[in-house]
């Protein structure tokens, strides 16, 4: 080692440096010689002590060589002490003292005793340095022991005491230790948790990446893998567990230990699986619901080559059993109903490439998914099975017994030539669309019925329910127009006013008839709006008409029977004519005879005595089409009868006779009621000659004027 | 568990510690035949490393002795490592006997040793503390109850600075520093520096790579850097060896002690 103190005192010596000033003391000589080119001695103040004691303990060279020795001995243990002791300090205190005057047996004896002195107290400063770094060491190993045992304590309370359980396993999968929540979760002793391998937890409903995680953690491709599974307990009984699998490497990095963490989410598993299954079934009857059935029929459907087929299922009139026997009664007898539909279509299915299951769409529709129809009539056959399950009495608790019956619309969507198949059921809306319509279908054709999908009815049907939907803001469109067609006193050709018809222009279907959309209109409710807004128009058309409407003509206007049922019927028609000013008694309100007839039409009667007695004039509309309840004709309060159109004959010539009587005999009866008799649908002379014969008061059609719209000159 | 991997560093003694090979420079015998080894190979490359470590702690005795002359009596000693001769205590006390001295080291061993020597000693203190973790550092040191850091406190980073890389970013550590020391509190540092002595740098860097504790050296305007807001106190930031120097100091060209020192002040 080449310190700068080294060094210097080397290069001093080397070049011969001249002796050290005259008249500088021991003490100052040895500072200079000391502290030549070495930054490491102590502060300024401390040196200069040591150089006083320095110079003090030379004193001892007049003296004799003991006391040398002995002063020696001192300065060695001093510059040890003082840290005096870099390479070259010893050097250079022997080359001040040895420059002193005195005996050289004391000199030999000071420089005797320093190099002693020194060593010695050198020896014991490492030997204590030593000392002093090892306990240091120790006291840290101690420390660190210490952080490690109570780690390790730590550790250990939290495994003993862990809700979760914990295994330790090697890499051979053999388990080393488990804490007392895995023995409770699993029902093995640690002893024979410790026989076993971690293979033994194999469970036949483990996903196949789960094994393959497993791999790739124990041969540390992977430092953790995350879970759920099963596992079977000693007692043969599952448990479902959250697994966290960790892999602990050694310093290095190679993996030594796997640690698994487990969570009883058995529980919570089965209420996810008790909530799915609320989710997707219907609580009333523990059949799937429509949520479940849409998907599973998607599913279906995304299989190209599956013949899928549905049966949907509406029992005909179920709304007067909750009605008439309460809805307990209704539940009751739906989820019989419904066990035995599933019942049934398990049966009849059994044998097909995939088994049907039944669905409960809701109220009382129920939907048969047939995911693999075997041949061309079985989904007719299964149709005929449900039908005649249905069929069969209901016995209710309480000894009630309820017979019902269920309309069934069929469909299928064939796989096998595909390019010929209807695109309209290739997804599952359009399919489940088609079976409602041959549901519909079905329903129309009375109870009990079964209709398979055929593609023009649909066809109609959409094109109806399309109408249905436009229908609504027709007026408000613009597309709407009022026609009148007028009446004639068949004695003198006297216009006696005009029925206001309805003509829809629509946009993409052209004219359409009011015999189409005025049914969709009562189906839908629209009726009411647009009666309401017939009505108005009519009585501002007539107000406004000017001199082609007769001085005290009548206008005639349909209204149906869902407008009479709505309460304030008497005071809207009040207000639309108080609005127009139309008198009263220039209106006459078209109602037909099914709609009064009834016996629950308690109310539209009320109405119309209502109107009849504000001066509105009541007739009877369509008469000769239905069945006629004569006995309530007379407390109607009636003005007038209108024959319907399809008493007219419609060949041409001499018409028969026994047509000719009935229509004699509905005037004659009309006029026993004290009622004015207008015939409808007069076309052609031989109408007119015929009407005329019978006794008619009026007559209405293209033979007397056809309809005009408002403002033109009524009549031929 | 294996017990090596739990083993904290400076407990292993067949390797090196920074502390150990420090104490070797200085003269002291607080170490152990790999420390000495490490030494010894480093003074192969380098044999002018013990003179520049002794110059450090010269530089940390007059910065000391200057602190305590103008008043400081509080001294925070970050990376303190086995004291023997000089240590900031005696060095500050010698002015103001009232002096009190936190030490930091994060080495166990000189710890544990630094706890032996000033066991006793009611105005000196020493916490297992990483100068990267201010918060700890700074929660530990007033933990002793010997630091009152409303008052002024000077804060020592003798060279330690070099230890830390520009990805444990020491300017947000210092920054920290700072921030939390009130008016009239100093901050020491001295830093080996690549500029000076270039030729000698790569060797250095690599020797301290291959022991396990790579050094960065700064240039002049990073270790600048370090003193952000504060007010570098005469001669500035400037060579070890030309900071307020003693004779000796004078007598040696600076640059043959490649180290940027300064004390900087918050006003």
């Amino acid at each position: 080692m080449t310190s700068a103190a080294g060094k210097a005192g080397k290069a001093a010596e080397a070049s011969g440096r001249p002796p050290l000033p005259r008249g500088q003391g021991l003490a100052g000589r040895w500072l200079t010689a000391i502290r030549t080119g070495s930054p490491t001695l102590p502060a300024a103040p401390r040196l200069a002590r040591i150089s006083r004691r320095l110079a003090q303990e030379a004193q001892a060279l007049h003296t004799d060589p003991a006391a040398s020795a002995a002063a020696g001995r001192r300065i060695g243990q001093l510059l040890v002490e003082e840290h005096v002791t870099g390479e070259g300090a010893v050097e250079a205190t022997v080359q001040v003292l040895t420059a002193e005057k005195g005996p050289p047996e004391n000199l030999t004896a000071l420089v005797g005793g320093l190099a002693e002195g020194f060593s010695r107290a050198l020896a014991a400063l490492v030997l204590l340095q030593q000392d002093e770094i090892h306990a240091a060491l120790v006291a840290a190993r101690d420390d660190a022991r210490t952080e490690l045992i109570e780690s390790e304590s730590r550790f250990r309370t939290l495994f003993a005491a862990a809700g979760v359980g914990i295994g330790v396993g090697d890499l051979e999968g053999r388990i080393l230790d488990v804490n007392p929540a895995l023995t409770r979760m699993f029902g093995y002793s640690l002893e024979e948790f410790r026989s076993r391998n971690v293979a033994h937890f194999m469970h036949p409903d483990d996903a196949a990446s789960v094994w393959a995680d497993y791999d790739d953690l124990i041969t540390g491709r992977r430092d953790q893998v995350q879970t759920e599974k099963w596992f079977y307990r000693n007692d043969g009984t599952t448990v479902r567990t959250h697994l966290t699998l960790t892999l602990v490497r050694d310093a290095e990095g190679r993996p030594v230990r796997q640690v698994a963490i487990m969570e009883d989410v058995t529980l919570r598993h089965e209420l996810e699986q008790r909530l799915r299954h609320a989710a997707t079934h219907d609580a009333l009857t523990g059949l799937a619901n429509r949520a479940l059935f849409v998907s599973r029929l998607e599913t279906a459907v995304a299989r190209s080559d599956s013949r899928v087929g549905l049966a949907y299922l509406d029992l005909d009139g179920f709304k007067m059993i909750n009605d008439s026997l309460g809805h307990r009664a209704g539940d009751e007898a739906l989820i019989l109903l419904a066990d035995r539909l599933a019942a049934a279509v398990a049966e009849h299915t059994a044998g097909w490439g995939e088994a049907a299951e039944v669905a409960r769409l809701g109220g009382d529709e129920f939907v048969v998914l047939a995911p693999a129809v075997p041949a061309t009539t079985a989904l007719a056959g299964l149709a005929k099975r449900l039908v005649a399950e249905v069929a069969e009495p209901v016995d209710l608790t309480g000894g009630l017994r309820v017979e019902l019956s269920a309309s069934v619309g069929v469909v299928e969507r064939r796989a096998a030539v595909r390019v010929l198949r209807d695109g309209d059921l290739d997804t599952a809306a359009g399919l489940l669309r088609a079976a409602d319509l041959a549901l519909q279908a079905a329903k129309a054709e009375g109870r009990g019925k079964i209709a398979v999908h055929e593609r023009s009815r649909a066809d109609r049907q959409m094109a109806h329910y399309a109408l249905a939907m436009s229908l609504p803001g027709a007026a408000r469109r613009d597309e709407l127009d009022l026609v009148y067609q007028p009446l004639v006193r068949l004695t003198d050709g006297a216009v006696l006013g005009a029925e206001a018809l309805l003509r829809w222009r629509h946009p993409e279907y052209g004219l359409v008839a009011p015999a189409s959309f005025v049914a969709i209109a009562e189906e839908t409710g629209g009726i009411l709006e647009l009666g309401r807004w017939v009505l108005r128009r009519a009585c501002r058309d007539v107000v406004e008409w000017g001199a082609g409407w007769p001085s005290d003509g009548v206008l005639s206007v349909n209204m149906a029977m869902a407008q009479l049922h709505v309460p304030d019927v008497v005071a809207d028609v009040s207000g639309i004519l108080d609005d127009t000013g139309l008198a009263p008694e220039r209106l006459q309100l078209e109602v037909t005879e099914s709609t009064l007839l009834r016996p629950e039409a308690t109310r539209p009667v009320a109405a119309l005595r209502a109107l009849a007695a504000r001066g509105v004039r009541i007739a009877l509309d369509d008469v000769g089409t239905g069945y006629a309840n004569f006995a309530v004709l007379r407390r109607l309060p009636l003005r007038s009868l209108k024959l319907a159109g399809s008493l007219m004959p419609v060949t041409d010539g001499e018409p028969d006779p026994v047509d000719a009587e009935i229509l004699a005999t509905l005037v004659r009866l009309g006029h026993a009621l004290r009622l004015t008799v207008i015939a409808e649908g007069v076309e052609t002379l031989e109408h007119d000659e015929l009407v005329r014969r019978s006794d008619c008061d009026a007559g209405q059609g293209w033979f007397y004027g056809r309809p005009v719209p408002p403002g033109e000159r009524l009549g031929a | 568990m294996d017990a090596a991997a739990w083993t904290p560093p400076g407990l292993d003694i067949s390797r090196p510690s920074p502390a150990r090979v420090y104490d070797y420079y200085l003269g002291g015998y607080h170490n152990f035949a790999a420390d000495r080894e490490m030494a010894r190979k480093a003074l192969e490359m380098w044999p002018d490393l013990p003179t520049i470590m002794r110059a450090n702690r010269a530089f940390l005795r007059r910065a000391v002795s200057y602190l305590a002359e103008s008043g400081v009596r509080q001294f925070l000693d970050i990376g303190s490592g086995i004291p023997t001769v000089d240590n900031v205590h005696s060095v500050a006390q010698e002015c103001r006997p009232d002096a009190r001295v936190v030490y930091v080291d994060i080495d166990p061993v000189a710890v544990q040793h630094s706890r032996a020597i000033l066991a006793g000693d009611r105005q000196t203190a020493v916490v297992q503390a990483d100068l990267r973790e201010p918060d700890d550092v700074l929660g530990k040191a007033a933990d002793t109850g010997l630091l009152d850091f409303r008052q002024p406190v000077a804060l020592l980073v003798v060279a330690l600075l070099h230890f830390v890389p520009d990805s444990d970013h020491p300017d947000e550590v210092l920054r920290a520093y700072r921030d939390a020391l009130g008016s009239g509190s100093h901050l020491v540092i001295s830093h080996a520096t690549h500029e000076g002595r270039p030729e000698l740098t790569a060797s250095h860097e690599e020797l301290y790579r291959r022991m396990g504790t790579p050094m960065t050296m700064r240039s002049w305007r990073q270790v600048s850097a370090f003193f952000d807001g504060y007010d570098l106190v005469d001669p500035g930031l400037v060579y070890l060896l030309q900071w307020r120097p003693g004779p000796e100091e004078e007598a040696t060209p600076p640059e043959s002690v490649p180290a940027w020192v300064g004390v900087g002040r918050r006003s």
